[in-house]
């Protein structure tokens, strides 16, 4: 995290409006995308980024700079939150996915963007969410482990498995 | 296993974890990883599967919707901050510090408060330790009467 954000971590800890604001615009979006490649819901993502972006507002004093980036901290918080809605019974992950694979068009030579987000959510929970950190979010592995509280090489063999899944899905489909 | 063999090994593991898109691999690795590769057909080969597979996933459109502003603007004005446990203690004894930093009588207030509470508390909390509920069962003995 560089010099500029974490001063204005240190100013929204002082109840800055405005510094909060620049925090928000650099990384709801995000956060926002990371929840809904998880939950394959566009609600929930919205109810999961803003939440996270309220514990920002009131507890950003438990973010601590030299630990980690706050992008990472945010993702944790996202991650914990996701989890929570995933593992709600009567959750339908699959079912969502599949109905979005059909209302899409596939206007590709190669299996299309329905398909991709379909085969994502047909993924076990932890291989997509170690995916989608590491390959949408561009976090190190490193990261993604302090994120899922897991280890590297816990997470490096998720993301083999993960990748396997998908080019099993990526043959049947061509 | 020989030095070759643990780096294709590790080269294998980076691309099949990561994707074949070079600036996807740790910095520190990636040189290995480009060694092993043009060392090994077998690489190779996997190297253009992860290809074809990071262009499929490179089809996933997910876009944000939300408006980053009026997301700030509502939370901001619609909830306090909550700060930690140690800030709020910290904030609370710079109010009593605050309270009796001026003028002599304040102490004097603040002593006699402490000293009633104190009193107060002792009163209520104390239970007796002796039972003298039966005291009349006790004979007393007057001295000259024997």
């Amino acid at each position: 995290m560089g010099r500029d954000e974490s001063e204005l971590v240190a100013r929204v800890c002082q109840g800055d409006r405005r510094a909060y604001a620049d925090l928000v615009a650099r990384h709801l979006p995000a956060v926002e995308v990371y929840a809904r490649r998880i939950l394959g819901d566009e609600y929930l993502a919205q109810d999961v980024a803003q939440d996270v972006m309220l514990v920002l507002w009131q507890r950003s004093d438990r973010f601590k700079p030299g630990k980690s980036r706050l992008t990472t901290w945010l993702h944790r918080i996202a991650h914990n939150r996701c989890i929570d809605l995933l593992r709600k019974p009567g959750y339908k992950t699959l079912e969502d996915a599949q109905e979005a694979a059909a209302q899409a068009p596939n206007t590709h030579e190669m299996p299309g963007v329905a398909s991709i987000d379909g085969a994502l959510y047909e993924l076990p929970e932890s291989q997509r969410t170690a995916l989608v950190l590491t390959y949408y979010q561009n976090f190190t592995n490193r990261e993604v482990a302090l994120i899922m509280s897991s280890s590297v090489r816990a997470v490096e063999s998720l993301l083999c498995r993960a990748r396997g899944n998908l080019k099993k899905h990526l043959e049947t489909d061509q | 296993m020989s030095p070759e063999r643990e780096s294709h090994r590790r080269a294998r593991l980076l691309i099949e974890a990561l994707g074949a898109e070079q600036s996807a691999w740790p910095d520190a690795e990636r040189q290995a990883v480009l060694s092993a590769l043009a060392e090994s057909d077998g690489l190779k080969v996997l190297h253009t599967q992860e290809q074809t597979l990071d262009e499929w996933l490179n089809q996933s459109a997910v876009t944000a919707s939300l408006d980053a502003q009026a997301v700030a603007l509502q939370i901001s004005q619609s909830y306090a901050q909550k700060p930690a446990l140690e800030a709020r203690l910290g904030a609370a004894l710079e109010r009593i510090a605050d309270l009796f930093a001026f003028g002599s009588w304040r102490s004097s207030v603040a002593a006699s408060v402490t000293l009633s509470v104190g009193v107060a508390l002792g009163t209520m909390a104390y239970v007796p330790s002796e039972d003298w509920s039966n005291a009349e069962q006790y004979s007393f003995t007057v001295i000259g009467e024997e």
